[in-house]
């Protein structure tokens, strides 16, 4: 289904397994099992093997989590040093709790991209009930602020079960009135030591309404809202009135991995499947044991032969295997009556055609990792495009910090795709000048 | 061959999704940034 790269484009490395907080939703599988990853962390000396490994396999981006990475903050910068050092951008997810204003500096100088928290309710009363830790809203409030204070991106989210569906829109505006630019809200995904979720999980229709209500924050507020998780378009349903949340899609195995605090190698880190070991491996070899993540064996029967798949991949595998009982079975939001109407939907979307801007310039932020096929190319910390081995050639061959006539690119790009030139301006590959 | 884009599903996953499928975003990869990354 999916072709092999050469490397992931991501790594998320949970850098300690451990966690001030007890959230009662902790994807975790390890958090209230008790199992022999509940104490891990990383070494200086095993941070610095897997970050050698994740520079010498040109890993773009990495994301350095937990449990929380402040609870090992030798590692935590030493690996923000070496990915600086090696161009790997990085982002980190916390808690924020034992956030200094030193460290907040130390992310502005090391480059980090963004921090993301968990806010899981407008107040602390709420927030600290879910996350079964006293002060904990406080301090998350308070890490925010002085992340804001030394000019580090800070990004929220919301996790949403039935515990604080009630309390999407107040918690809405609270981080609005934070100063935040965006509002993330993801449903809580059932974790892998748990046998019922049932008393969080929310059901279609809850899941429906909890798309509704941040859909329709984001309109009336003009705030930008988005999801953090892959969810099925037929479970979705209005896919183009939903569009901003219709962009991700499970890439685990196929671009993406996860590495826990022993090294332990897995598709991500919901999942409690490990592959190998990166301390002991190399990260090649761990990759291409990961086969039946690329190859669709791990796809529902009902989705292979859906007309929708090609843009949907069929949702979360964790969801599936916890709450369906196999990993290769429907998400549990999956709605297959609703497959017709959503790919009628699709079907009736529009490009939004830009006008071409007379002058560009190739985008000073670019990298590229040679493919069999030719290239994966970053733009900054996200995603661009994959070319294929006479496009990569091309853009090879654009001098960079130039001002490049449109008219003359097209000349240039006379034996392309159509719209090769204003796709690599969609995908910020170019920039106007 | 002709230059361009390239996509990473291969020719077994069938559909008619054309060359800008491959702009999905990963789980909880590059949130809250609009991909220039001038905010940051």
């Amino acid at each position: 289904m999916y072709k092999t790269l050469n490397a992931p484009h991501v790594l998320q490395v949970e850098i300690s397994s451990l966690c001030p907080n007890r959230c009662q939703h902790c994807y975790n599988f390890w958090r209230k099992s008790g199992g022999t990853d509940s104490s891990a962390s990383l070494s200086l000396d095993q941070a610095t093997r897997i970050m050698d490994q994740i520079i010498a396999n040109q890993v773009f981006h990495i994301v350095l989590t937990g449990g929380e990475p402040l609870l090992n903050k030798s590692v935590l910068f030493h690996m923000l040093d070496m990915a600086s050092k090696g161009k790997v951008t990085t982002a980190v997810n916390s808690t924020l709790i034992s956030l200094t204003e030193d460290d907040a500096n130390r992310f502005k100088e090391l480059g980090v991209s963004v921090v993301l928290t968990s806010i899981l309710g407008p107040t602390a009363e709420s927030h600290n009930e879910i996350a079964q830790q006293k002060m904990a809203f406080e301090r998350t409030i308070e890490g925010i602020r002085i992340l804001q204070k030394a000019g580090v991106h800070v990004a929220v989210n919301m996790v949403v079960s039935k515990r604080n569906q009630h309390l999407i829109r107040e918690t809405a505006n609270m981080v609005k009135s934070l100063e935040l630019k965006g509002f993330n809200c993801t449903r809580a995904g059932c974790p892998g030591n748990c046998l019922d979720f049932s008393e969080f999980s929310l059901d279609l229709g809850e899941f429906r309404s909890y798309l509704e209500e941040l859909h329709s924050f984001g309109v009336e507020e003009n705030m930008k809202v988005d999801v953090l998780s892959a969810y099925p378009l037929c479970g979705i349903k209005e896919v183009n009135k939903y569009q901003g949340f219709t962009t991700r899609r499970c890439m685990a195995g196929v671009n993406t991995l996860a590495i826990s605090a022993s090294g332990e190698v897995r598709p991500c880190t919901h999942l409690d499947m490990s592959y190998g070991n990166l301390l002991t491996e190399n990260l090649q070899d761990v990759w291409k044991k990961m086969s039946e993540w690329r190859d669709g064996s791990l796809i529902p029967e009902t989705c292979k032969v859906c007309k929708v798949l090609p843009w949907c991949g069929g949702g979360c595998r964790m969801e599936a295997k916890m709450r369906k009982g196999a990993i290769s079975n429907p998400d549990p939001y999956a709605s297959p009556a609703d497959v017709d109407y959503v790919h009628t939907l699709i079907k009736s979307r529009k490009r939004v055609v830009t006008p071409t801007p007379s002058l560009v310039r190739l985008n000073p932020k670019i990298r590229w990792r040679k493919e069999s096929f030719g290239a994966a190319v970053f733009v900054g910390t996200r995603f661009a495009c994959y070319l294929n081995q006479e496009g990569f050639r091309l853009v090879q061959e654009l001098p960079s910090n130039t001002d490049l006539s449109t008219t003359d690119l097209a000349k240039k790009f006379s034996s392309v795709q159509e719209g090769f030139m204003s796709g690599l301006i969609e995908r910020k590959v170019l920039v106007k000048v | 061959m002709k230059a361009g884009f390239e996509t990473i599903l291969d020719s077994s996953s069938g559909g008619d999704h054309g060359q800008f499928v491959d702009s999905w975003d990963d789980c909880y990869d590059c949130v809250d940034c609009d991909g220039d990354c001038d905010s940051n």
